[in-house]
């Protein structure tokens, strides 16, 4: 019988206390990986976003509240509607160190169709010059499909796969290809063609309740692809003296930012787990001292039995390393089931593609949070106990009631 | 076997400070078996736990077996209670959370040596008190008398050279602790070592010798002080 078999029968033999302590650390470590996991996603999506935007540069209309709509479109894919003048395109081409632009225009849509509903974002770009959205495409578009009328490309989490239609602003779209996830705004994304569009806002004029306002030839962003070795620093600089309509955003920017507002948020949540933790661990370790002291005739029973200090010591620490050891691996997995189990609703809520960091990062965090859960625990259970050690032992044999 | 001297606890508390002995000398010889009496409050119990090595006198010295244990670290001392002393509470304490067997069993484990789990030996001491037939029920589903027969089989599990039993007989009905007390006379003869508190009269009667205690003042009571008397 040695010092485990004691803790753990301690255990087993008052189940509600040791759930009491449990509860409350396996709470706060679910929600602790929970939202650790959810910043570290939200992270990772930012990421992925400039790793993939495609373009060097970025050009959109002059304004702060610009900057942060397609910020928020090329990460999330929540709608954005800016538009610029046609001149702008003409002249951002021109500027030296320009190697070629493809101009894409931004539609908001409401949709009723069967697939899905809610708000979408809708690009319109050119395909002849388009050199960001062909590459992300799972396999050729069928020549059959490319050549119908209205053809859209939709992101990976569109539910919509080739052949689908869907009816936009009275229009009907047949998806012709589906691109690659990218935990980017374009899993989100629906695009078509810069024809279509035009042809879309026409007929919603006739058909949509709410038409569509986009003037013939307006562009909400032009993508540059700068030629090689330019410093794209200064090429930004001549873009933006050569039409002070515009601004440039540099996919450093965009990164930035975005950790910005992440960072504000996140920072919001790592003090409400943080206090969480700390209440959880005050909670367990109030009750765990509280145990330990109602069992100090116990304790002094066992050293009058011939168990040394250091053995009750080790005795009290394996009973708490093993409530809280399990209490908080089940949060921590309990944790990551939630985030799993809600991940489309949370990236939805959150506004980001995907609120899940890849799988080596989240068993990782998993278990850092597990070592880190039990560590801090342990500690704070432990250390109120040491007094109790102190004690006579057989002060608290008398005191302790008939058991 | 035990040499007392003199020996004075006193406790520190919220009212003053107690002398709860003042001044205890005694020699116990290896195979006596000495019953304390005295009224309630006189310091017994306290008595107990000094030579226990569980209750640091004030000032004096035990010596067990020639070793003065309270001038031994904690561990060493441990290791003494381990081998060579049972208790017995006088609040008949088990561990709530071990089945009768294994309360028997405990002791063992904290031997220097722990050797194999020796179930027949516990449950013998189990049969011998009365209890072979409820060795995996838990104390909460044991009276208070069935409870301290427990607690004394588990005393003696190591085969403890020296008993320490504080009023064993406490809440047990008459036949019961005459049994006991028959155990404990068995015990005696087979060569150990007893120390028992006592209230009942009739009981101090087992032993070869009485201690009255009385307000922290021991005596023995042939009326000559026990050091006079002792077989050292
Ligand atoms: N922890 C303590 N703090 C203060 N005083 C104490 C403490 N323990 C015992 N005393 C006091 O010391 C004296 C002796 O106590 P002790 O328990 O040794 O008596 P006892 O002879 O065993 O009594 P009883 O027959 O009722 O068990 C008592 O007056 C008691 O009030
Ligand atoms: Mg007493």
């Amino acid at each position: 019988m040695n010092d485990w078999y004691l803790a753990l029968s301690q255990i087993k033999r008052n189940p509600l206390r040791s759930s009491l302590m449990a509860s409350g650390i396996v709470i706060a470590a679910a929600v602790m990986t929970a939202v650790a996991l959810l910043i570290v996603g939200v992270n990772e999506g930012i990421t992925n976003t400039v790793n993939r935007l495609g373009a060097d540069i970025m050009v959109v209309p002059r304004g702060e509240e610009v900057a942060k709509q397609f910020n928020e479109a090329l990460i999330t894919g929540k709608p954005a509607t800016f538009y610029l003048d046609p001149s702008a395109a003409e002249k951002v081409s021109k500027v030296p160190g320009v190697d070629h632009t493809s101009n894409q225009t931004f539609v908001e849509t409401l949709t009723n169709a069967r697939c899905c509903a809610g708000k979408f974002f809708i690009v319109a770009f050119d395909p002849v010059t388009d050199f960001t959205i062909k590459p992300w495409l799972k396999s050729k578009v069928p020549q059959s499909i490319s050549q119908t009328e209205n053809w859209m490309i939709v992101g990976d989490r569109i539910l919509l796969r080739q052949g689908n239609e869907a009816q936009f602003y009275g229009t009907s779209f047949t998806v012709a290809g589906v691109l690659e996830p990218t935990g980017t705004g374009m899993d989100w994304t629906i695009y078509m063609s810069e024809k279509s569009l035009r042809k879309m806002v026409i007929a919603s004029q006739a058909k949509a309740e709410m038409p569509l306002r986009i003037r013939q030839g307006d562009v909400s962003t032009i993508l540059v692809k700068a030629e090689t070795g330019v410093d794209l620093i200064d090429l930004a600089e001549r873009i933006e003296q050569a039409a002070p309509e515009i601004q440039v955003v540099l996919s450093s920017t965009v990164a930035k930012l975005a950790r910005q507002q992440l960072f504000a948020i996140a920072s919001v949540l790592v003090c409400v787990v943080a206090g969480l933790w700390v209440m959880a661990l005050i909670m367990s370790g109030v009750i765990f001292s509280m145990a330990v002291r109602e069992r100090r005739s116990q304790i002094g029973l066992l050293i009058a039995k011939g168990a040394n200090k250091r053995f009750i010591f080790k005795m009290l620490t394996k009973e708490s390393i093993a409530i809280a050891a399990t209490s908080s691996l089940s949060g921590c997995l309990v944790g990551l089931l939630i985030v799993i189990s809600f991940r489309e609703l949370l990236s939805n809520a959150l506004g980001t593609p995907d609120v899940l960091p890849t799988a080596a990062t989240t068993a990782l965090f998993v278990a850092a949070f597990n070592v880190l859960g039990t560590a801090t625990a342990v500690i704070t259970a432990i250390m109120p106990v040491i007094s109790v050690l102190k004690a006579e032992p057989y002060e608290s044999i008398k005191q302790g009631r008939l058991t | 076997m035990i040499s007392a001297i003199d020996i004075t606890k006193n406790y520190t508390g919220k009212d003053g400070t107690i002398a709860a002995l003042g001044g205890v000398s005694f020699k116990v010889a290896k195979g006596d078996f000495v019953a304390v009496i005295g009224r309630s409050g006189t310091g017994k119990s306290t008595l107990l736990g000094v030579i226990g090595g569980l209750l640091k006198p004030s000032s004096g010295e035990i010596l067990l077996d020639g070793q003065s244990i309270w001038n031994l670290d904690e561990q060493l001392r441990a290791q003494i209670r381990a081998q060579k002393i049972g208790f017995v509470f006088q609040n008949a304490s088990v561990i709530s959370s071990l089945t009768v067997l294994e309360n028997v069993i405990l002791p063992q484990s904290f031997l220097p040596k722990p050797t194999r789990s020796n179930m027949p030996r516990a449950k013998n001491l189990l049969e011998s008190v009365g209890l072979a037939h409820r060795t995996h029920a838990y104390p909460d589903q044991l009276s208070g008398g069935e409870k301290r027969r427990v607690a004394i089989a588990s005393a003696l599990m190591n085969a403890p050279a020296l008993l320490l039993a504080d009023e064993p007989t406490g809440d047990l009905d008459s036949e019961t602790e005459l049994e006991i007390m028959d155990f404990f006379a068995g015990l005696w003869k087979s060569g150990t070592t007893i120390i028992m508190v006592t209230h009942n009269q009739q009981l101090s009667n087992y032993g070869n010798r009485i201690f009255k205690m009385d307000d922290g003042i021991m005596t023995e009571s042939s009326g000559q002080t026990p050091t006079e008397n002792s077989l050292s």
